[in-house]
């Protein structure tokens, strides 16, 4: 019995390592994608720091950073979110046809969402790589692995939104339109480059793991007041979760239940 | 050029705009979010601003980014259309030239279709915009929304007839929030000579100018004019080699 077990269990992890290594394999085989990975996050980190540098301090007054430190962390966090979030929307969209077809023949939609979310992650940690790189080749960074964590988070997160909006929108402009929307907004009020009193500015997504990446970067280690850390993990669980549940749902339905 | 084919074009993209409600429901929601967020939650502390037809002058914080909500918004909706409308249009564009349309009636209903959402993005913001801001001269902001929306359209075109979907998207999402946000910034202190050159410049100018004098400046009128047209020309191109 207990062999059997193992044997589902093993023949279960196949499947979705097989899936996950396809799936990545077709990306990463495409040279411009490649290039665009590299390019663009070094690209926004470097001219979001010069665009900054140029604001007047006096606008911003509660700002830690230099603006043009927050420039560059603002191009980081921006590129890691809206590329995690892109990938995850499209492998959504994509994969509908493909995945509605293999439900029908049998196949778990909680595996399935396993695999696409998987190949989602191992993108977005790539571009968190890249952006890590990009910061410590243009700023002084304090702690590089808290840094590339915390990025890694963020891409993860709008990952998760990314698949979530797949799954709730019916075509690639209306999904690209809600997540460039959404990150737009969240990464400007979590860099503070809206400056804000009023509450809403700390209940966008991003602004938690702003605030860890900048004490990072800056001074190294964690913030010493706020819960931020912990706030920030739970953005991340309850978008997996809300993800899991709504790609299961519409997946299901789709494919005639199961 | 037909006027009955390019009637019928615009009036097919128009229908497929009908057909997808949630689309429509998007771009009146998105703008309203965005340039209304902006308007609600940034400060009233004064800030100086260089106005181009007024010289330096003192404005709400909140004034200025909400003035910039409304370029970044349109900036941002008539890339990522003109992207979209160039990859759907493709394929069934080029049966249909096949059959005997002419390219430039299809061009120009595709066109037409990056004008109607721009259009729609500058009347919800500017409509949001109105809630907290009066500006100086609602026609020259109306202008540089427009301007700014259509620009971005042909470099949406542009952009997707060189790459695939995903590829474009990334890159047309990276572009406008870099021009507009960042680079045209209407609070920056100094313009970089890069700045200068990218497509949000001259109706930013416009806008600020819109914004808070009465006496504008038409003269960024003519650059970014001219910006459109060589956009254009360029997507005009690109679209006659793959349809």
């Amino acid at each position: 019995m207990a062999a059997t077990t193992d044997r589902a269990l093993f023949g279960t992890g196949h499947r979705v390592w097989t899936g996950v290594k396809a799936h990545t394999t077709a990306f990463f085989r495409t040279p411009l994608y490649l290039v665009l990975l590299v390019v663009l996050p070094a690209i926004e980190i470097w001219f979001a720091g010069s665009a900054l540098e140029s604001l007047p301090a006096v606008a911003f007054p509660e700002m830690e950073a230099s603006l043009l430190t927050t420039g560059r962390l603002f191009g980081a966090i921006y590129a890691t979110a809206v590329f995690g979030g892109i990938v995850g929307l499209f492998q959504r969209l994509s994969a509908d046809e493909t995945d509605r077809r293999l439900i029908i023949a049998g196949s778990s939609p909680g595996r399935l969402f396993l695999t696409r979310a998987l190949t989602v992650l191992v993108v977005t940690l790539g571009v968190a790589t890249v952006a890590t790189g990009a910061l410590v080749w243009t700023t002084a960074v304090a702690d590089p692995g808290l840094t590339f964590a915390v990025l890694g988070a963020s891409g993860i997160l709008y990952a998760f939104v990314g698949l979530l909006v797949g799954s709730v929108v019916p075509g690639e402009l209306e999904g690209s339109l809600l997540l460039v929307f959404l990150v737009d907004v969240d990464v400007i009020f979590a860099s503070g480059l809206l400056p804000t009193d009023v509450v809403v500015g700390e209940l966008f997504p991003l602004y938690h793991p702003y605030q860890v990446l900048e004490t990072a970067v800056v001074v190294g280690g964690l913030p010493e007041s706020g819960n931020h850390l912990s706030l920030a993990a739970g953005y991340v669980l309850l978008a997996a979760a809300v993800a899991v549940v709504v790609y299961h749902r519409s997946a299901s339905v789709a494919g005639g239940g199961d | 050029m037909g006027v009955s084919e390019v009637r019928t074009a615009v009036a097919m993209g128009l229908r497929e705009y009908r057909r997808t409600p949630v689309l429509l429901a998007l771009l009146v929601v998105l703008p309203a979010y965005l340039v209304g967020l902006f308007g609600y939650a940034a400060p009233t502390t004064p800030v100086p601003l260089d106005v181009p037809g007024g010289g330096e002058t003192t404005v709400a914080l909140a004034d200025a980014l909400s003035v910039l909500g409304v370029q970044l918004v349109t900036g941002m909706v008539g890339g990522l259309v003109g992207l979209f409308v160039v990859h759907s249009a493709t394929d069934a564009d080029g049966r249909l030239v096949v059959s005997g349309f002419d390219p430039a009636s299809l061009l120009f209903a595709r066109g037409a279709l990056v004008v109607v959402a721009a259009a729609a993005s500058v009347a919800v913001s500017l409509g949001v915009l109105a809630l907290t801001f009066t500006p100086a001269n609602v026609t020259g902001l109306v202008v540089s929304g427009l301007l700014t929306a259509t620009v971005y359209g042909m470099v949406g075109i542009v952009v997707g007839s060189q790459v695939d979907l995903l590829a474009g998207v990334w890159v047309i999402v990276f572009l406008p929030l870099l021009d507009v946000a960042l680079f045209q910034n209407p609070l920056a202190t100094e313009t970089t000579t890069l700045a200068t050159v990218l497509p949000a410049h001259a109706p930013m100018r416009l806008a600020v100018d819109a914004s808070f004098v009465s006496g504008i400046d038409w003269a960024p009128l003519a650059t970014a004019l001219g910006y459109l047209a060589v956009t254009t020309v360029v997507a005009t191109a690109r679209y006659y080699t793959r349809a």
